[in-house]
């Protein structure tokens, strides 16, 4: 089941989990990302961008920030910062570690994966979500899950096919 | 000497026997010899061999003469010199044996020999002239020391008689003698040494036990007692089945440490623009088991520029232990060092982001 982003930002506003960017660089970011990766970009990520997604929760997103005075703030590096993995940042769990999606080519619905950043972001860990639309939704559900002890696996209710992903088995798979 | 104050002593008394004399056998030795019977009639003192008060140039008839006035029993109080003076004999000067005497000595002027000294005292020089030094006038040189016939040690205007090789053997003996009683009560008092030199024996036969114990001829069990480093904490017992904590664990703990980290400064780290970095790297923390890895001074906020300079650093301390797990010890160290690049990027509430660190891959 794929949730698509823009549905489930709209599931986060109106919960009051999502903040938008002020003003829109979409198109701006777009292209700055797409000569930093090299590469097309995914349809989900465009799709990400174009929501000026902030923040989740207590979640910041990973997007370049355009100043019209100094140009690009947001370090290059933070952009490429995956690419020996195949992935680009989307969101900081703040504690140094990152949600990457999947560049992998010929993938219709890339996958987020968690990149742990101890282990100098080599590989990806464990599957955050089996889509960008659902690891919105899961990401904003995730302190509350601890906070609440929720049973393990409730991912599942949320992104039945989280386990399917193949890169890196779900967290409750992996070591 | 003057025969006023001499007393002339009972012939009964034990002080002085009369039949016996001192005969000098070598530096300060003398040796008391019997007299013999056959000069009874021209009395002790007529002896050449020893002379009690009087001059004892033996061979000389007005010593011999002055000898027979005065009783070798007669001891004065006041007389110039009443302690006993060994005359040497000097070079064929002196007729009979060696001889010890009391009493003054006779001035040698009177006896047709120079006049050494005139201190009240009188001494005979040597008759024969005494070297100097040529290097320090008027110093007297070494003592020559002469084996033959006269057997003389001379030191300056001193003489001693040498010794014969008996008496040199003689001394040898006496001294091996010594030396072997006094080892004999060197080993009779060893065990003197016991309380001073047991701890010491203690201990080393302590540690030569621990080596015969656990050394490399010991069994597998005994070498590993002293394997400390397989010892420490999270390796021993039931702790050595501990394992890295799990992905699921970890996450948990960060959502944890991000909550601690939010109610202990009233404002979240993402509020802060900061990251809550775990000084202690939760990779690591089941090394730790006793230790809390969210425990509020591990946790630290500090910007994502910062947070990545000790990212790298424990990037680096991990490819250095090339697969193996480091030691407490050396999570210490390398926490101590890491802590010390980042700390001055430390974010704390209420206090202005003046602290900015460097930008990425720039100098620290």
């Amino acid at each position: 089941m794929r949730i698509p982003v823009r549905e489930a930002a709209y599931q986060l506003e109106t919960r009051g989990l999502l903040k938008r960017e002020r003003h829109d660089n979409t198109d701006r970011v777009i292209e700055h990302v797409h000569s930093l990766l090299g590469h097309e970009l995914p349809t989900d990520l465009i799709d990400f961008y174009r929501e000026r997604i902030a923040s989740v929760g207590e979640f910041p997103s990973i997007v370049p920030h355009w100043n019209e005075r100094v140009g690009w703030r947001t370090p290059n590096e933070l952009v490429t910062r995956l690419s020996h993995a195949g992935a680009v940042p989307l969101f900081d769990d703040g504690c140094g570690n990152l949600y990457g999606l999947d560049l992998t080519l010929g993938v219709d619905a890339p996958a987020v994966y968690f990149f742990d950043h101890e282990r100098s972001y080599e590989k990806p860990e464990w599957a955050a979500g089996s889509s960008l639309g659902a690891f919105l939704l899961l990401l904003a559900d995730n302190d509350r899950s601890y906070a609440e002890h929720w049973p393990p696996r409730w991912e599942l209710t949320i992104d039945p096919d989280i386990e399917k992903c193949p890169r890196a088995p779900a967290i409750w798979n992996a070591g | 000497m003057d025969p006023g104050f001499a007393v002339s002593l009972p012939p009964t008394s034990r002080d002085i026997d009369p039949g016996f004399t001192r005969l000098a056998v070598g530096p300060n030795r003398l040796r008391s010899v019997g007299l013999t019977t056959d000069d009874q009639s021209s009395g002790p003192l007529s002896l050449a061999s020893a002379s009690y008060g009087g001059a004892a140039y033996a061979g000389n008839p007005s010593t011999t003469a002055r000898s027979q006035e005065t009783s070798p029993l007669e001891v004065s109080g006041s007389g110039p010199n009443q302690t006993p003076q060994l005359v040497h004999q000097l070079e064929g000067q002196l007729i009979g044996s060696r001889t010890a005497r009391f009493g003054t000595l006779q001035p040698a002027g009177s006896q047709g020999m120079p006049q050494a000294s005139a201190f009240g005292r009188p001494v005979r020089a040597p008759t024969t002239p005494v070297a100097t030094s040529a290097v320090h006038p008027g110093h007297q040189p070494m003592p020559a020391y002469q084996r033959g016939a006269d057997q003389v040690v001379a030191y300056g205007a001193l003489r001693a008689p040498a010794l014969s090789d008996q008496d040199l053997a003689e001394l040898r003996r006496q001294q091996a003698a010594f030396a072997n009683t006094t080892r004999q009560i060197d080993i009779h008092n060893t065990w003197f040494a016991a309380p001073a030199l047991a701890p010491a024996v203690f201990a080393l036969g302590l540690g030569a036990a621990g080596e015969w114990a656990t050394g490399e001829v010991a069994p597998a069990a005994g070498r590993a007692v002293a394997n400390f480093v397989d010892r420490e904490a999270w390796q021993r017992g039931a702790q050595k089945a501990a394992q890295a904590l799990s992905d699921a664990e970890k996450n948990a703990l960060r959502a944890a440490a991000r909550a601690k980290f939010a109610r202990a400064n009233g404002i979240s780290a993402s509020e802060m623009q900061a990251e809550v970095h775990h000084s202690d790297p939760l990779e690591w923390a089941h090394l730790k088991p006793n230790a809390d890895p969210n425990r509020l001074a591990n946790l630290w906020g500090l910007r994502g520029e910062a947070h990545d300079i000790a990212t790298r650093a424990w990037a680096d301390f991990t490819r250095g232990l090339k697969g193996r797990l480091p030691t407490q010890a050396e999570l210490m160290e390398a926490k101590l060092r890491i802590d010390r690049m980042v700390e001055p990027f430390l974010r704390r509430a209420g206090v202005p982001r003046s602290n900015t660190p460097p930008r990425e891959g720039g100098p620290i």
